[in-house]
């Protein structure tokens, strides 16, 4: 009986070795998918709920704690600047950025009350998974949006947007990149700017 | 007839044929941005409070009408360009769609074409131009038209000048005129969280409608170089 057991183990090892690289991608790929779905379900049931602004903005911002990863997405914004800063201003500036990111996004996002995302088609995209949906809108021709995964973090998170040909992260390092220039580049000033947003 | 064969003639001497776009060019800044504000003050004074009004006390049906018109008065446009393009395929597609809505949609009032299945992808004469092989060129912020470049700036006009839905009557050119005014202001009051972001709540407002309009446009033109990939984990 052991010997069969091992034996069937030793068959479900070699076969898992040889298919293993497989396996992983379908997983990851599924993995990607499973996160934009979860996270354009929450959407659409928050543009959909009928509740007041305040209400929504707060659930979006619970939506990208949650399914995206907003550090990164602040690193890549402060860009060259992000090396020179002390470790407390990293934390405080990326803090000042989460919230500035929910409440722009979450009125954004507002924009499709009424209508609703989806999903079409996954593709794997060097080391990321770019998930294609697709925004209906009532009264206009639908739109693009991209959600862009990766599992770099540790767990597949969304970490840029592509709105019909707008790339997320280029928008927000040109944005930080002014207030930084505004503020004659001192993080400071640009973490209490963000915080005042 | 004869300013079109000027621009065509300045669109010929002043453009290199290598259509793949990549990075800014923006050699006209100073003017662009002057441009900019006077834009924004008519966007600020006359095109948001009109178009918050419009959009909140015309139901969202009837927006939806006035869109469905003004798409439809699009098509002889896209018919044409897609001709000039040598695309025979989208331009029957897009001549059927009109034929379509404006008999059994009655008008363009409703998107019956599109219940059939049968679809047509926006063009204009800036795609055909950079079919042709014209590069988008410098950067330019349009007055009262807002942002766009060399070639897609003198393709809005070419579009403007050559609609074919001028022949077939005042009526439908007039019509034509109001439903898209329509349209401006739906759309301008149905994104206006994006756009007043854009334009109120951003940094330097300028460098941020360049760089959407310049992706977006690109995107649309398939001219896109880099295809954008970035990985901020490295």
């Amino acid at each position: 009986m052991t010997v069969i057991n091992s034996r069937r183990l030793f068959l479900a090892l070699s076969l898992g070795a040889v298919f293993w690289p497989k396996l992983m991608v379908a997983s990851e790929k599924d993995a990607a998918t499973q996160i934009v779905y979860l996270a354009v379900h929450e959407i659409n049931q928050i543009i959909n709920s009928g509740n007041t602004e305040e209400h929504m903005l707060r659930s979006f911002e619970g939506v990208f704690n949650e399914y995206a990863d907003v550090p990164t997405i602040a690193k890549y914004a402060l860009g060259r600047d992000a090396r020179t800063a002390s470790a407390t201003q990293l934390e405080d500036y990326t803090k000042a950025f989460s919230v500035y990111f929910a409440t722009k996004y979450g009125r954004r996002f507002r924009e499709f009350i009424g209508g609703r995302i989806e999903i079409v088609e996954v593709a794997k995209v060097k080391k990321y998974y770019s998930v294609n949906t697709i925004a209906h809108m009532p009264a206009y021709e639908p739109f693009e949006v991209d959600f862009l995964v990766s599992e770099q973090s540790g767990r597949p998170l969304v970490f840029n947007l592509i709105i019909e040909g707008v790339n997320m992260l280029l928008v927000e390092r040109q944005e930080i990149g002014a207030l930084l220039d505004r503020n004659s580049g001192k993080i400071d000033a640009l973490i209490r700017e963000l915080k005042a947003f | 007839m004869r300013n079109f064969l000027l621009i065509l003639n300045f669109v010929v001497l002043s453009a290199c044929r290598v259509p793949l776009e990549d990075g800014i060019s923006d050699p006209f800044e100073a003017s662009n941005r002057q441009a900019h504000e006077i834009n924004k003050s008519i966007d600020k004074n006359i095109i948001r409070p009109m178009a918050l009004v419009y959009g909140d006390i015309t139901p969202i049906k009837l927006q939806s009408v006035a869109n469905n018109m003004s798409m439809n008065f699009s098509l002889p446009r896209y018919s044409m360009n897609y001709i000039l393009q040598g695309e025979l395929m989208n331009a029957s597609r897009s001549s059927m769609k009109f034929l379509v809505n404006s008999t059994l949609g009655v008008g363009g009032i409703y998107d019956f074409s599109s219940q059939l299945g049968l679809t047509s992808e926006k063009t204009d004469f800036g795609e055909t131009m950079a079919k042709w092989g014209f590069r988008e060129g410098p950067y330019l912020e349009i007055l009262v038209l807002g942002p766009s470049n060399q070639r897609d700036g003198i393709g809005k006009v070419v579009d403007l000048v050559l609609d074919p839905v001028g022949l077939i009557g005042v009526g439908a050119k007039s019509a034509a005129t109001a439903t898209s005014v329509a349209f401006g202001l739906s759309a301008r009051s149905q994104f206006r969280e994006s756009i007043d972001s854009i334009l109120y709540e951003s940094a330097d407002s300028y460098a941020q409608s360049r760089l959407f309009f310049l992706q977006n446009r690109r995107y649309e033109l398939g001219t896109n170089k880099t295809e954008h990939y970035i990985d901020p984990y490295n």
